[in-house]
């Protein structure tokens, strides 16, 4: 499994979020699941308020994932970005 | 007339399940489906069989790890991904899944590793590096059991790649200050007599499965709350080398 990584304004991965959870009827309660990607207080951010996202590829293969996201690349609302400046963006340890 | 012949035998004692052996603390078994809840082909929930109500989840979707349904010959797996929020965990009523008080735990995995690479941290505490853990990184060859607080807790033991891409039975166990693993019933170097610092499974300790850098397949794990006798620990293995078609010592 390979891994595919993002950055969006929070506001556009809270609205993509929104968008998916609704197409999917999450939060689901027979499949204990409640929502698609994971909270954007959870992920890493710059100085520019960007989210910073990784995500199984096998993920966005699925088709509403796959076709939402072919919309918003193409729009340039999110942008994919290599590894290393997904890492880049991740919190240093303290020393 | 004389009691019928039938009457006098022995009741069958019935096959051998983790429940056999006293102080089970935990037990997630995949192949079970009536444990699993899934979202599709992603394991939301994996409920635990030892009757203490230690079930793992994962609320995210995409975060959950995959089903898979024969990894080990017929028998399934969750399959955790190489990425560090692909985990699935338990979070609430981990109290005494080990004995915090006299530093005692037997933890019995079937596991594969999808490919052996660098860092991979494939099972235990989430939020506390310092407490209980098991993981195996193949940077040095080793296997590395962390028994507890202490660093003096932890066995690292040279490990087969083959035996871990393979599937095997992986068994920790810690008694006091003795700490040893096995690998398929075998054990392995590097056990320790001298541990101190305490085992850390007590409330507020995320117990988790996750792949870090590499993908890990989990058949079955088992937890006692307790350390085994040897011959209650073959038994164990015995039973997943049977379930699994791994063979063990």
């Amino acid at each position: 499994m390979s891994v595919r990584y993002f950055r969006a304004s929070v506001a556009m991965y809270q609205s993509i979020c929104r968008q998916i959870d609704a197409a999917y009827e999450y939060p689901n309660a027979a499949t204990k699941t409640e929502r698609a990607l994971p909270a954007a207080d959870t992920l890493p951010t710059d100085s520019s308020g960007r989210v910073y996202l990784e995500v199984l590829s096998d993920y966005c293969q699925y088709n509403l994932p796959s076709e939402l996201l072919r919309q918003f690349l193409a729009s340039g609302a999110v942008e994919e970005i290599s590894e290393a400046i997904y890492t880049a963006s991740l919190p240093k340890p303290t020393p | 007339m004389g009691m019928s012949p039938k009457l006098l035998r022995p009741r069958a004692s019935g096959s051998f399940t983790p429940k056999s052996i006293s102080g089970l603390s935990a037990w997630w078994d995949a192949s079970d489906t009536t444990t699993i809840t899934l979202n599709s082909t992603t394991v939301a929930e994996w409920r635990d069989k030892s009757g203490n109500s230690r079930h793992m989840a994962q609320a995210t979707a995409a975060n959950q790890p995959s089903y898979v349904s024969s990894e080990f010959g017929t028998q399934a797996a969750v399959r955790v991904a190489a990425l560090a929020t692909n985990r699935i965990n338990s979070s609430s009523n981990m109290s005494t899944l080990g004995n915090d008080t006299s530093q005692q735990i037997t933890l019995f995995v079937v596991l594969k590793g999808l490919s052996a690479t660098t860092n991979a941290k494939n099972i235990g505490e989430v939020d506390n590096p310092t407490g209980f853990g098991w993981y195996c990184r193949f940077t040095d060859g080793n296997s590395y059991f962390d028994a507890g607080s202490s660093a003096t807790a932890r066995v690292q033991s040279a490990f087969s790649q083959s035996a871990y891409t393979s599937g095997c039975v992986l068994t920790g166990m810690r008694s006091g200050g003795q700490v040893d693993q096995w690998l398929n019933g075998t054990l392995l170097s590097g056990s320790r007599s001298n541990a101190t610092g305490s085992l850390q499974t007590d409330p507020g300790h995320n117990f988790s499965l996750r792949g870090g850098s590499a993908a890990v397949s989990f058949g079955e794990i088992i937890i006692y709350n307790r350390s085994l006798a040897s011959s209650d620990r073959q038994s164990v293995e015995r039973y997943l080398s049977k379930k699994y078609g791994i063979a063990v010592a």
